[in-house]
């Protein structure tokens, strides 16, 4: 095996999660450069600078799953993998691997026109979740309270151009407390959880949409749920989002190029000295 | 020192600090306006930002 000398951070937007990594990446003499992805100009064919190792920070997802493909198709590494990164960017494939994988998931459907979504409501029954299944931040995310939403919900999405919103991933509604948890897996560990709150009347809880967070004690099914959720995707680390319902935990989405900013700040745990130790293992097991 | 720059939607100063990043984001403390950092040359520009336009997640 040969140790990987230099990586490559790739980023877009910095936010601040991406600046504890980068201190973290200092602290511990990570050699590592930072490349700009929209200053990124590949020239093909490449010689013999084929393999390198890309640490894949980008906000964009397009971006991400790109540049993952792309430093792996030419030798190199990706972390996380360009797989799991595309599975991972799409809820409908991680559910389905998520079952196969035997983890809990709510029940859901996935219709492939909204004709189809609104015959299939009944598999579900009402209220359901309606999500697109790309995207993230709680966007587009919809509470259908009957089959009457759901039918103002596809006209409003038939008239929408984009192709991905015929899609339909209709969830059932867990009762949850009015919280989520969103753990964050590097590894084989559950490293540290936070429980996220819906502010007011908004029954999503993303932090993003400016949700309210608790620390969580991860005990040990949420650990198990989370490290096999994040493993049956393909994922080194992963920011993994659960439910709590009456027949125990469920896993809603895995996410593989996770924000944690909220996890590190709540729980006080250094999650980014996990992720970059993880990244610096990676680069010294080499090739 | 903080380089000033004026915010384009409300003209209120934004501080932008010495170590900033090429490609961070900041946000203008009075409107909440998003910027990101583009930093060419040495020379620090504010772009205007609509996140809702971006295939941004995580």
């Amino acid at each position: 095996m040969v140790p990987i000398e230099v990586v490559d951070f790739l980023y877009d937007a910095v936010r601040l999660d991406e600046k504890l990594l980068i201190k973290e990446f200092d602290n511990l003499g990570i050699n590592y450069r930072l490349v700009n992805a929209e200053d990124l100009a590949l020239s093909l064919p490449r010689g013999d600078d084929n393999g390198h190792l890309a640490f894949i920070r980008t906000v964009s997802q397009h971006k991400a799953q790109l540049l993952s493909q792309l430093y792996e198709a030419l030798g190199g590494l990706s972390i996380n993998p360009a797989t799991s990164i595309l599975i991972g960017n799409n809820k409908a494939v991680t559910l389905a691997i998520l079952s196969r994988a035997g983890i809990p998931i709510p029940n859901t459907v996935i219709a492939l026109s909204s004709n189809v979504a609104i015959k299939a409501l009944d598999r579900i029954g009402v209220p359901a979740i309606v999500k697109p299944i790309h995207g993230s931040w709680g966007r587009l995310v919809s509470l259908a309270g009957s089959l009457e939403d759901l039918h103002l919900l596809a006209r409003h999405r038939d008239s929408m151009e984009n192709p991905q919103y015929g899609i339909y991933l209709i969830q059932e509604f867990i009762r949850k407390p009015g919280r989520d948890i969103r753990i964050t897996v590097v590894g084989d560990r559950a490293v540290a959880a936070i429980y996220r709150y819906a502010v007011n009347e908004d029954w999503r809880t993303n932090t993003a949409r400016g949700g309210r967070a608790e620390a969580v004690r991860v005990d040990p099914e949420l650990e198990d749920v989370s490290v096999r959720a994040t493993k049956a995707i393909g994922a080194y680390y992963a920011g993994v989002d659960v439910v709590e319902s009456d027949g125990g935990y469920k896993v809603l989405e895995v996410n593989t190029v996770p924000e944690f900013k909220n996890v590190q700040r709540v729980t006080g745990i250094n999650v980014a000295r996990h992720i970059a130790e993880l990244v610096l293992y990676i680069a010294r097991r080499g090739w | 020192m903080p380089t000033k720059m004026a915010c384009q939607v409300c003209g209120a100063d934004i501080e932008v600090p010495d170590d900033v990043l090429d490609g961070e984001l900041i946000s203008c403390p009075s409107c909440g306006q998003k910027y990101q950092v583009v930093i060419q040359n040495g020379l620090i520009q504010l772009k205007l930002i609509k996140v809702e336009e971006e295939d941004w997640g995580e």
